[in-house]
């Protein structure tokens, strides 16, 4: 037999239980729009029946748990995903930057510069004996190689701007690692009793997530609810532990920035983080091989065309060279003598700049004025197989050819960037919306859910009202005729 | 798939994204004109796009250099041709003294003209064009003939590029028209001849010499002429290939723009679309049927 109060027992546990699933959706409903949020579900059981002679009677319901929908899987796949977005939008963003820095094709580009610059020696061909025409071409071999050195400044300019970009990267990653080590704590103490702090593990998720777009990560999570997080082949998160990472740039060379782990206590590098994808890869890609690769060329383009050029003009003579023994000139010289020729370190003989008869148009020596045949010599270098871009055999290409496929290169680079980073936002996108539709809140399911939850608390309202009519009923009404 | 307001609206923001960004790459070559305005553009025209603009930039040099060196041939023909007449007239001249009825001072008359021509001759061989001596080989700044004797004996060519690895040479030397066969002597001889008048002379070897130097003249006049034809042909061939060049360039780099316009109107209507269907995304809800 079971007690008087029994029932109403039963309507109370059902007021709260469906009160805290009103709760549950309110909260739903106050976080559709947060980023990383995981709907909760109310998982309801039935509480331990009683046996009665006549059977077990049910005892009423409870709140078994309040349940995160998270789908594992796809946040796995998230992450590796992620990695390779963050790497591509990088690259992207730096090689869009590089074509405007490279600007072809345009009426103001190197290879615009380099074609006035031969078509001056053409026109000096004509006119050896007119000082406007060595006019133009000292100009024009200023103009020349003065763009070479303008572009390879403006690269590596972009290689320390990369430079701070993964300074700024890596002083994210350290403070994402920091707040995901202090989650780790958090939720380890809230999980104690067993229960999901459903919350608490959402905002992890996200900055997990956020992580691995800028670092490959694994995240493995133990038995107690913490994660680690491998990166770069060192711990980074390890329960409350947080290893961290140094950038160090002395503002020298920028392909010489160093990015290293770091002992926190003593304060020494432990050794160099390895980087395989996301955006640190993108930037160190960029920095260490695309631009460095570009410079590279272009510098292998200005000493060619110093060294062929000087090969031909100090051989000749200029005007000044009236009893055959004044001696030739370098047209080229190094800014750096100390360096060789680059396209940072390439300038017209200031000798020839104060003094134009000292542009050697003629073979002759002592000089004839009229003699342009080293002019003509040296503006025909323009067609000349002076470049090797294989390396290997006879000189293949023309200097405009070698540039040229410098140009077609970063063009091919840029477009493939900007393919992967389209293709591969489309892909996280994708699981982003799968993602969505297993975690992301519904409102008409949260009201659907609403009126659900409101129904049956009115009914388990009603259904204490009854016991309380009939226990008024036992109480008042009972039994009259005794008073 | 369980769809929520927000996969909805995820969608819309991407497709409405990609839809704009098809836009602005139309109105971008359109406001341009051209496809490539970037490497990344087309990788393969780009190299095109290039070769094409150093073509025509070469071109362009070469078209200067040869109609340089046709004005060059052109005084160097008029030179001759002026030079040709001279030695005509003297060629009549010899021809009339040579003619035992003159009488002596008739024909020192005569010989008066011939040194006028012999002066004239002179002049010639220091033709400019632009302040340079035409027949001074290179050495264009020095006079080639000075006060009756030659000072200037530089034979060298000087030559234009008219198309890549080409030259032609645009000079002839004084040592081809005038010194080789002594022009300038033959004429003091005939002078010398008529003045002490020494018919005889005058009639045979005078003659024959003045033959040879004008047909050395006028075989110096058939190669500027060759020369000038030839400038003519590369110059025409420079002209047609300027043409193809600018029209290939403009098949590499330049917009069709029809077909542009007309993706333009069609991205714009798929653009008004999508955002019409933004707006029915902001649809009612459950709520606005409880109450």
């Amino acid at each position: 037999m079971s007690s008087t109060f029994f029932g109403l027992n039963i309507g109370i546990k059902a007021l709260q239980a469906q009160q805290r699933a009103l709760d549950v959706t309110s909260h739903n409903i106050a976080n559709a729009n947060t980023q990383g949020y995981s709907r909760q579900d109310v998982i309801m059981e039935t509480t331990v029946p009683i046996k009665t002679r006549e059977g077990y009677i049910g005892t009423g319901v409870d709140v078994k748990e309040i349940r995160r929908i998270r789908d594992q899987f796809v946040d796995t796949q998230i992450r590796t995903e992620n990695k390779v977005l963050g790497e591509w939008e990088t690259k992207s963003d730096l090689l869009s930057k590089v074509e405007m820095i490279i600007n072809e094709p345009s009426d103001n580009s190197l290879s615009s510069i380099m074609d006035q610059y031969w078509e001056s020696w053409q026109q000096l061909s004509k006119n050896p004996e007119s000082a406007a025409a060595r006019g133009v071409v000292v100009q024009s071999g200023v103009n020349m190689a003065d763009t070479f050195a303008q572009i390879d400044r403006m690269l590596s300019e972009l290689q320390a701007d990369i430079n701070s970009g993964i300074n700024s990267t890596v002083a994210e990653i350290n403070s994402i690692s920091k707040q995901i080590a202090d989650l780790n704590e958090q939720i380890v103490k809230a999980e104690m009793d067993g229960a999901k702090a459903n919350d608490l593990r959402d905002k992890r998720d996200l900055l997990v997530e956020q992580l691995s777009e800028l670092i490959p990560l694994d995240a493995v999570e133990d038995q107690y609810g913490a994660i680690t997080i491998t990166a770069g082949g060192a711990t980074l998160v390890s329960s409350s532990y947080v290893g961290s990472m140094i950038f160090t740039d002395d503002g020298s060379d920028p392909t010489q920035a160093r990015l290293e782990w770091i002992n926190k206590y003593t304060g020494n590098t432990i050794g160099p983080v390895n980087i395989t994808g996301g955006k640190l890869k993108g930037y160190l890609d960029m920095r260490d091989e695309e631009i460095a690769g570009i410079k590279d060329e272009l510098s292998t383009l200005a000493a060619k065309i110093a060294e062929e050029v000087n090969a031909l003009h100090s051989a000749g003579s200029g005007l000044n060279n009236t009893t055959g023994i004044e001696p030739g000139l370098d047209f080229f010289v190094k800014k750096d003598v100390t360096k060789p020729f680059g396209a940072d370190n390439i300038t017209v003989n200031q000798t020839i700049i104060d003094d134009l008869n000292c542009i050697a148009a003629s073979t002759a020596s002592p000089v004839i004025e009229g003699d342009s045949s080293n002019a003509l010599a040296i503006a025909q270098l323009k067609n000349k197989l002076t470049m090797n871009p294989t390396l290997t055999g006879d000189n293949r290409a023309t200097f405009d050819d070698y540039y040229n496929s410098i140009v077609a290169q970063l063009g091919i680079d840029a477009r493939e960037a900007e393919r992967m980073y389209d293709n591969q936002t489309l892909l996280v996108d994708q699981l982003l919306n799968r993602r969505e539709s297993v975690s992301g809140v519904s409102l008409d399911e949260e009201m659907a859910n609403m009126i659900k939850y409101q129904h049956s608390y009115t009914a388990a309202a009603r259904v204490i009202n009854t016991m309380d009519e009939m226990l008024d009923l036992i109480v008042n009404r009972l039994g009259l005729v005794g008073r | 798939m369980r769809v929520t307001n927000n996969v909805l609206i995820n969608n819309l923001k991407r497709n409405l994204g990609n839809n704009l960004r098809s836009l602005d790459l139309y109105q971008n070559q359109l406001s341009t004109g051209k496809l490539i305005n970037k490497p990344s553009d087309d990788p393969v025209g780009i190299v095109d796009s290039l070769r094409l603009r150093n073509k025509l930039n070469e071109n362009k040099q070469f078209q200067s250099n040869t109609s340089d060196a046709q004005s060059w041939l052109e005084s160097t023909n008029d030179a001759l041709g002026s030079l040709t007449d001279v030695l005509n007239r003297v060629y009549e001249l010899t021809i009339y003294s040579a003619n035992g009825t003159f009488e002596d001072q008739e024909r020192k008359a005569l010989s008066d003209e011939i040194g006028q021509l012999i002066e004239e001759v002179g002049s010639i061989a220091n033709s400019t064009h632009g302040g340079r001596y035409i027949f001074g080989g290179s050495n264009t700044l020095n006079k080639p003939y000075e006060s009756g004797a030659w000072t200037n004996a530089n034979t060298d060519s000087i030559k234009y590029e008219i198309s890549v690895g080409v030259t032609i040479p645009i000079n002839i030397t004084a040592q081809d028209v005038f010194i080789d066969n002594d022009m300038i002597g033959t004429l003091q001889e005939i002078y010398n001849h008529m003045q002490s008048g020494d018919t005889l002379s005058l009639s045979s070897t005078d003659l024959g010499k003045l033959q040879t130097n004008i047909d050395q003249v006028l075989s110096c006049l058939a190669q500027v002429g060759a020369r000038v034809n030839r400038l003519e042909m590369t110059n025409e061939r420079l002209l047609e290939q300027e043409v193809n060049f600018t029209k290939l360039q403009s098949s590499v780099e330049d917009i069709d723009i029809a077909k542009t316009l007309l993706q333009l109107k069609n991205q714009e209507s798929v653009y008004q679309s999508s955002l019409s269907v933004g707006a029915h995304i902001i649809m009612p809800t459950l709520m606005d049927f409880l109450n």
